[in-house]
Order: structure tokens, then C-alpha cells, then sequence
């Protein structure tokens, strides 16, 4: 699989993590930040919660590790966490190991 | 980019006039509309909707005839009286709770979201505004100012715009929370009379209670003084600052039955005394 296609799929994959709060996807929401997608599989992304306070972060960063870590070709998932008051916990468990972490 | 916030505790001081003249004092900005319950800054706006779509929220039962028993289990479980005895679900009195859903032996109660609203993105004469309006009774609204104001972010980024300026609910409910949670600032507008000062300081709890930046402005300050200096005391004890005062101008009212701000209007007191508050705004939050 190319890195691009690939890329193709990572953004198809965040397509459908939708937020319960609008109903809309986190990439209409402008959710993710700065995607990396590279030729070995790795994927770095930053993920920016609407709100510091924001009630369904943890929910959501869950249903982004396991989406794009789902996907064949990616062989891991990085997940810096910006614009949120609890980020350095939630980013810990996002980036526990590759599948794993979230409660999503 | 900043986000700031306007609401008011109690509703009517004139905390959407003051949204519509900084929108015209801020010259390009984003504009959000999350009074959604009621929503009419549109009516100073004037936009020019390029983008509507329809908002769901929520969950509401409905019982397939076909199916039902009429065994009554639903009805029994059913805490807000929302099934009728023909066996027929009063959209408005469901809430959505699922519960004859889950109590149903024949499965005959299916749950689906129901149209509660639209939302918009338009082009006003204050710059690009995402807005929305509720359908008559109903709820959620929470909800949809979640979505107008991340809609308004994202169009704000999309354009290199530095300022949003949302219009908040009044009140110190789900609509007032969701719409300062995160904001930069918020402003409250209140009036010189008791349920404005009762409400204004309900208002600053709230705020104050996410850790958000608070200022006040005193609208039609001069119609009771002794309760504007309550209100001012009160400011004073709780350590916010008032951004200013507006005299009571009737000039106000003859501009909005127009459709147009008092900003628009050359040298009315109002107006000066709100060009001066949008200064200092400028001055003291957007530096």
C-alpha cells in the first residue's frame, strides 16, 4: 500500500469518528491536527478537543487510536493531545502501545 | 484567535444589541449566534445563508401499531406520561429515555432522532456568522451551540480571522454552559434592576466556576442608580472589572425596529458609550 493511499485511509478512518455532542465528524470539526502518515506505517497526529473542558476527549481519542489502528499497513499510532486540561493523561493512555489506551 | 462571549443572566438587557454593534465595531470578525432557543441577532445581521443543515438531537420513541400488544408495559414505565391510552407516543412530552424501548416484550417501540433544528453559515454585514434555530419546543440545545461555535471556529481558521464573537444564551442552563466552556472571555451584560442584578451575579458564578475571565457592562445604567451602584459594589466585592456603562437611550430601540445597530447612528449616547467599551475590549482583552 502506498503512503498515500494509506493517508487516504487514516482521514477516511477519522471521517467516521463522530462527536455525540454536534453529530459531526471530528474532521469536519477541524478535531485533528498536523496527520503524518509515513512509508513504514507510522502515523503521527495531533488531536485538539473543542473545549480544555471538553467531556468526551477521552471517549474520542479511544475511538481515533482504535479506528486508524485498525487499518492494515499502519504499524503504529502516535497521538499528541493539545488544548485539553487533562492532555499529558489522556496522551499517555493513547500512547500506551498500539492498539490499546482510550475508553472509546 | 480569541473568543469572546456574550451573555447576560437575565434575558432582555440588550445583550444582543451589544453583540450586533461590536460586530460592526470589530470590522470582520466570526459571529456565532448560540442564543438558539431564540435566536435573533440575524434580525441586525441580515445574512445571506450559504449553508444550511438540518440538527438532530436526542432520541424519540414511536410504537409500530402492527407490532403492540397494547399490554400497558410501556405505559407503566413511562415517568412522563408520554403514551397515550391509544397507544401512541406525545412527541412532546417524550424525553427520549428509552425505557419503553427496553420494556416493550414485542419490541414494538423503535427509537429515532427526530428534526430539532437547522443550522447556518451566511455572510452578514458583520463578517461570516454560523446561527441556528431550534424548532418550537425543542430541547438539546446544549447541543447545538456545541456545534455553532466549533462551526464558527473552524471558519474562523479557514478565513485567518483573529476574533469571534458569540452570542450567548441568557440564563446560567445547558445553553449558557456550553456556550462559554473554553472561551477566552465573557462579558455580561445586566440592567440596573433587581432580577438583573439577582441574574448577573448567577451569571458570574457560573462563569468564574470554569475558570474563565469575567468582565460586566452595565446597560441602561442610569434608569435606577442605586441599584447600578449594587451592582457595581457587587463587581467591586467579587474583584471584576465593569468594561463600562450605557446610558438609557431611546435612540436604541428606534435603530432595531430598523433592523439596524445604535452604533450606526452617529453621536447618540449609547453609541458613544459603547464605541468606548468596545475600546477598552480592544485595550484590555484582545491586546
Amino acid at each position: 500500500m502506498t503512503g498515500e493511499s494509506l493517508t487516504t485511509e487514516v482521514e477516511e478512518a477519522l471521517a467516521k469518528v463522530i462527536d455525540p455532542e454536534t453529530g459531526l465528524s471530528i474532521m469536519r470539526m477541524n478535531l485533528i491536527h498536523d496527520l503524518e502518515v509515513n512509508s513504514g506505517g507510522a502515523v503521527n497526529l495531533v488531536f485538539r478537543p473543542s473545549s480544555p473542558l471538553c467531556p468526551m476527549a477521552y471517549a474520542l481519542g479511544g475511538a481515533i487510536k482504535k479506528g486508524i489502528s485498525s487499518l492494515n499497513g499502519v504499524s503504529s499510532v502516535r497521538i499528541r493531545v493539545e488544548n485539553f486540561n487533562r492532555a499529558d493523561h489522556l496522551e499517555s493512555i493513547l500512547n500506551a502501545d498500539k492498539t490499546g489506551g482510550g475508553t472509546g | 484567535m480569541k473568543e469572546i462571549v456574550i451573555i447576560s443572566g437575565k434575558g432582555g438587557t440588550g445583550k444582543t444589541s451589544l453583540t450586533g454593534c461590536f460586530g460592526l465595531l470589530a470590522e470582520g470578525n466570526v459571529m456565532a449566534d448560540c442564543d438558539v432557543d431564540a435566536a435573533d441577532l440575524h434580525l441586525l445581521a441580515h445574512p445571506e445563508v450559504w449553508h444550511e443543515e438540518e440538527f438532530s438531537g436526542g432520541v424519540r420513541a414511536a410504537i409500530d401499531p402492527e407490532l403492540c400488544t397494547q399490554c400497558g408495559a410501556c405505559v407503566e414505565a413511562c415517568r412522563f406520561n408520554a403514551i397515550t391510552t391509544d397507544f401512541q407516543v406525545d412527541p412532546i412530552a417524550c424525553e427520549g429515555c428509552a425505557v419503553c424501548h427496553y420494556v416493550c416484550p414485542v419490541e414494538a417501540v423503535e427509537l429515532h432522532e427526530p428534526l430539532c433544528g437547522h443550522w447556518f453559515m451566511s455572510e452578514t454585514r458583520f463578517g461570516p456568522m454560523v446561527h441556528a434555530a431550534l424548532l418550537p419546543g425543542e430541547e438539546n440545545s446544549g447541543r447545538l451551540v456545541a456545534l455553532v461555535r466549533n462551526q464558527a471556529k473552524v471558519l474562523a481558521q479557514e478565513r485567518n480571522k483573529d476574533l469571534i464573537l458569540v452570542d450567548g444564551a441568557p440564563g446560567v442552563g445547558c445553553p449558557v454552559i456550553s456556550s462559554v466552556t473554553g472561551a477566552d472571555h465573557v462579558l455580561v451584560v445586566t440592567e440596573p434592576s433587581m432580577s438583573g442584578l439577582h441574574d448577573m451575579e448567577r451569571a458570574v458564578q457560573l462563569v468564574r466556576g470554569f475558570h474563565i475571565p469575567v468582565s460586566i457592562i452595565i446597560n441602561k445604567h442610569d434608569i435606577n442608580p442605586e441599584i447600578g451602584g449594587q451592582i457595581e459594589a457587587l463587581a467591586d466585592s467579587l474583584g471584576i472589572k465593569v468594561l463600562g456603562r450605557i446610558a438609557y437611550d431611546p435612540s436604541v430601540v428606534k435603530e432595531l425596529v430598523h433592523g439596524r445597530c445604535v452604533v450606526e447612528n452617529g453621536e447618540t449616547p449609547a453609541a458613544e458609550d459603547i464605541r468606548r467599551i468596545w475600546k477598552r475590549i480592544q485595550e484590555t482583552i484582545l491586546t
